[in-house]
């Protein structure tokens, strides 16, 4: 104990520290009893160690991160010179299916490949005792899990659910995305996003019996899809080529009428005839403001109406708030969209951003 | 790996002025940047302005960003915010040194034994006046390497300086953090 003196302590600091970054996994009990090689360096560690874990407040740094995106937009815009030039790589439809892929895929094909990238990388450790070994361990599961933290929290809010922590990084960061939306096109594939979201939470939560929540979840669905069809409408009319945002409108539109035939098939009749008479209304709301989607190639069954229904006209109106609003949380219950949801079918008040 | 890659695409679409990108990587990096400079700063307005300015200038600059130049981009990023944090310092050291005195607390949370650091977590205003009581070079160190996990040459590179230097202060740095916190913790005790 404190037998080292302060060059030999230095060193065995900077030792631990570099193979900490090499090589991981041991739990923290482990270093605690591995704390003897040396107390100092151990303090040192732990303290390193804490301050990893150490977060600011999450309501800070969401609001910090709203504002500062909506600042950002509004100098980026103002900046003088080129607007941006360059064109998406990836149609609507491919963009759709990658932001809507299942979890359980992401997962397949990232785990493996960062375990095999462990196995492969190479260890270069100093000669250790046992024991020192376990302690730099403990600062590599420290190193691991704020790497881990940062990089992973993206991807696993990408399919939270309300009920999920994450959730509330996940409507942070639509909304951020929403307010540095640098055009239409990208504003629209935004809403299309989040659209995609609402309507795969509400489908998740109509299977799990949380009806209240799946029509809320909706009607939020409803709102960010009429903001994207007057957006498009507004796009046609004062730009010459809205492909993607008519593209992004015919998706979002088949992802509600698959959603209704996935509740309908699981038995949530009232979530599935609640989601088909919100589409009619949207196909209503597309006709009325005169965007040109293009034809279908494959639109899903209809199976909770019967042929006759799916036709009818919805009346109602939801004048809940936007989608990506920056509320952090809980979907918002809009008015319109309680438990009876009421389709919309008015045009919305624009982005919403 | 795959998320190294991925930021790796980003970077190459940001610096072609693809803005989509570059909000992708606002969003991956934010809340560091933003860490970084509120412990520096310990003001949570002056932190939105200065990352506000830091990404701003990210933006304006990022096709300089040349990889084959640079250790990291996220030391290229925490050089602007290095830079941002000394240039607010510059302009605001009336205002920053009577933050100093006006909000300083008191740090009692590391305490002296394994068994006691587990009682309770350090909070962000303790690490922070514990930071005030460092050097500049070694309050860097402390949050770019320790706080912020990057490394050695990512911080020689933020600093100015060669790998080996930060490797010779980043010792001198957490101990005199952690003899900072004992002290004020004896002090209030």
């Amino acid at each position: 104990m404190g037998e080292l003196d302060e060059g030999q302590q230095a060193r065995l600091f900077d030792a631990l520290l570099n193979d900490a970054e090499k090589w991981n996994t041991a739990p923290r009990a482990q270093a605690r009893r591995a704390a003897d090689a040396d107390e100092a360096v151990a303090e040192d560690l732990a303290l390193i160690v804490e301050m990893r874990e150490m977060q600011l407040p999450r309501s800070e740094t969401e609001f910090a991160r709203a504002r500062v995106g909506q600042r950002l937009a509004d100098m980026m815009r103002a900046e003088p010179g080129p607007q941006p030039t360059v064109e998406r790589a990836q149609g609507a439809r491919a963009w759709l299916r990658a932001v809507t892929a299942p979890p359980h895929r992401v997962a397949r094909a990232t785990a493996p490949q960062r375990r095999q990238a462990q196995r492969n990388a190479p260890v270069a450790r100093p000669p250790m005792s046992a024991t020192l070994r376990r302690l730099s361990a403990f600062v590599a599961v420290a190193m691991a899990l704020l790497f881990v933290s940062l990089a992973g929290a993206s991807i696993a809010s990408a399919h939270a659910l309300p009920e999920s922590p994450f959730y509330s990084v996940k409507r942070a960061e639509e909304a951020t995305l929403l307010a540095l939306a640098w055009n239409d096109d990208s504003k629209g594939q935004t809403l299309a996003m989040i659209a995609h979201h609402r309507i795969t939470e509400a489908v998740a939560e109509a299977e799990q019996g949380h009806s209240a929540e799946a029509h809320t979840l909706l009607g939020e669905f409803d709102t960010a899809l009429s903001q994207l069809i007057d957006l498009t409408a507004h796009a046609q009319a004062i730009h010459e080529n809205a492909a993607s945002l008519t593209n992004a409108v015919q998706m979002t539109l088949e992802a509600e009428r698959n959603a209704a035939a996935q509740a309908a098939a699981h038995g949530e009749t009232a979530f599935a005839a609640a989601a088909n008479a919100s589409a009619q209304a949207a196909s209503d709301h597309i006709q009325r403001v005169g965007v040109d989607v293009p034809a279908k190639s494959g639109q899903s069954s209809d199976n909770s109406k019967g042929p006759g229904q799916s036709n009818s006209s919805s009346s109602g109106k939801n004048t809940g708030s936007g989608s990506g609003n920056g509320n952090n949380g809980k979907p918002q219950q809009t008015p319109g969209a309680n438990a009876t949801h009421t389709p919309h079918t008015g045009p919305s008040n624009g982005s919403g951003g | 790996m795959i998320i190294e890659e991925q930021e790796s695409a980003l970077v190459t679409r940001a610096t072609q002025r693809d803005h989509d990108a570059f909000s992708q990587l606002y969003l991956l990096y934010f809340d560091r940047v933003y860490r970084y400079v509120r412990l520096k700063l310990g003001n949570p307005a002056e932190a939105e302005d200065t990352t506000s300015a830091v990404f701003f200038n990210a933006w304006r600059t990022i096709h300089n960003f040349s990889p084959q130049h640079e250790s990291s981009f996220a030391a290229w990023l925490f050089r602007l915010a290095h830079n941002a944090v000394v240039d607010r310092f510059r302009s605001m050291r009336d205002i920053v040194s009577l933050d100093i005195t006006d909000q300083r607390p008191s740090v009692h949370t590391i305490l002296p034994g394994p068994e006691a650091q587990v009682e309770r977590k350090m909070t962000i205003s303790e690490l922070t006046a514990a930071l005030r009581l460092l050097t500049e070079e070694q309050r860097e160190v402390v949050l770019l390497r320790f706080v912020e996990g990057l490394s050695a040459r990512e911080v020689g590179d933020i600093m100015g300086k060669q790998e080996g230097a930060v490797r010779g202060m980043q010792f001198r740095a957490i101990e005199a953090l952690r003899r900072a916190m004992t002290r004020q913790y004896e002090a209030d005790h």
